[in-house]
């Protein structure tokens, strides 16, 4: 049986699909998703997380153990925490993330210290600051603090209501 | 294959929109050139099908409608996504009599809404981003705080 493994990374310009073994071991799929990387990048020294994991991919410990869905969701990065900053109304929060940590794990954690109600918070967004991209939820922070900075800042700014 | 057809042909096979089947955010219902049916769920579970007409893909942005893929033709109005404040500015059965959504990635609701593309220049059509940009702001508004739990589906 085979898994599909969706990768991102702050090397690639947008996400990579590749189709592995599920009895495939961790060091088995880091030589797989370091195959995905541009050539120049191959050499580097890099990571692998798993998707909203709190560490990095375990040693020896194979696909179909980590998750039984059918798509598994990867992150590549060269660092082993993203920084990230999160203003609103006033105040700054700041913590370390593992890169594979979607927006939308930073949102609920970023609400939840601001004190939003869940209502509420389902209103806002994050924006990078000094821009009007807002990522997708599903969007990999890994993706938006390449190596050596490894940060990111955002604000939490209300969702679009279409008028006009 | 025409160049329009042919680009919408990769970007439903990309990765990026294959990731969000499989995150159970949509599924590709049918393609029937122009035509991309696509099944987009609510936080409820519910699936609302969206027609998107895709000529000039990506170039021009696609302008799409929930549709009824059973009697081919426009959902009826009681059966679309109902809801408040962002829900019903966005999925307004008024505008152009539902046929297209009123979002600034669509190709019909941009018209005459020049205003739109520095009000919410997050919401513009970038072609880069693809046919998954329209469908990732309609997953938004189907999961919002302003999304209430329809009576029907047509998935």
């Amino acid at each position: 049986m085979s898994k599909r493994v969706y990768i991102q990374s702050e090397m690639l310009p947008d996400i990579r699909l590749i189709e592995v073994e599920e009895t495939v071991d961790s060091a088995g799929l880091m030589a797989l998703c370091i195959a995905e990387l541009p050539s120049e990048s191959r050499e580097e020294e890099v990571f692998l997380f798993l998707e909203d994991a709190t560490d990095e991919l375990p040693a020896g410990a194979k696909l179909i153990e980590l998750t039984e869905e059918q798509g598994v969701h990867i992150h590549v990065h060269r660092c082993h925490h993203i920084k990230v900053t999160v203003r609103f109304g006033g105040r700054t929060i700041e913590r370390e993330f593992r890169p594979g940590i979607t927006v939308g794990t930073v949102k609920k954690w970023a609400v939840r210290e601001f004190g939003m109600p869940p209502p509420d918070a389902a209103e806002h967004v994050l924006q990078i600051v000094g821009t009007s991209d807002q990522p997708d939820v599903a969007t990999h922070i890994g993706t938006l603090a390449p190596y050596p900075k490894c940060a990111v800042a955002f604000d939490l700014v209300p969702s679009h209501r279409v008028q006009g | 294959m025409a160049l329009d057809e042919d680009a919408l042909n990769i970007d439903i096979m990309a990765p990026r929109f294959r990731s969000g089947e499989d995150r159970g955010r949509w599924r590709l219902k049918d393609f029937k050139w122009p035509y991309l049916f696509v099944t987009v769920f609510a936080r409820d579970g519910l699936g609302f099908t969206l027609r998107l007409n895709c000529a000039g893909y990506p170039v021009d942005p696609p302008t799409g409608t929930f549709w009824d893929c059973e009697n081919d033709g426009v959902l009826a109005f009681p059966s679309w996504p109902k809801g408040s404040g962002r829900v019903t500015a966005s999925l307004r059965t008024d505008w152009q009599n539902g046929a297209a959504l009123y979002i600034p990635c669509d190709r019909v609701s941009i018209h005459g809404h020049d205003n739109w593309r520095s009000v919410y220049p997050s919401m513009i059509w970038n072609p880069k981003r693809g046919i998954t940009q329209y469908l990732e702001i309609v997953h938004d508004l189907l999961h919002s705080r302003d999304y209430a739990c329809a009576e029907t589906t047509n998935s």
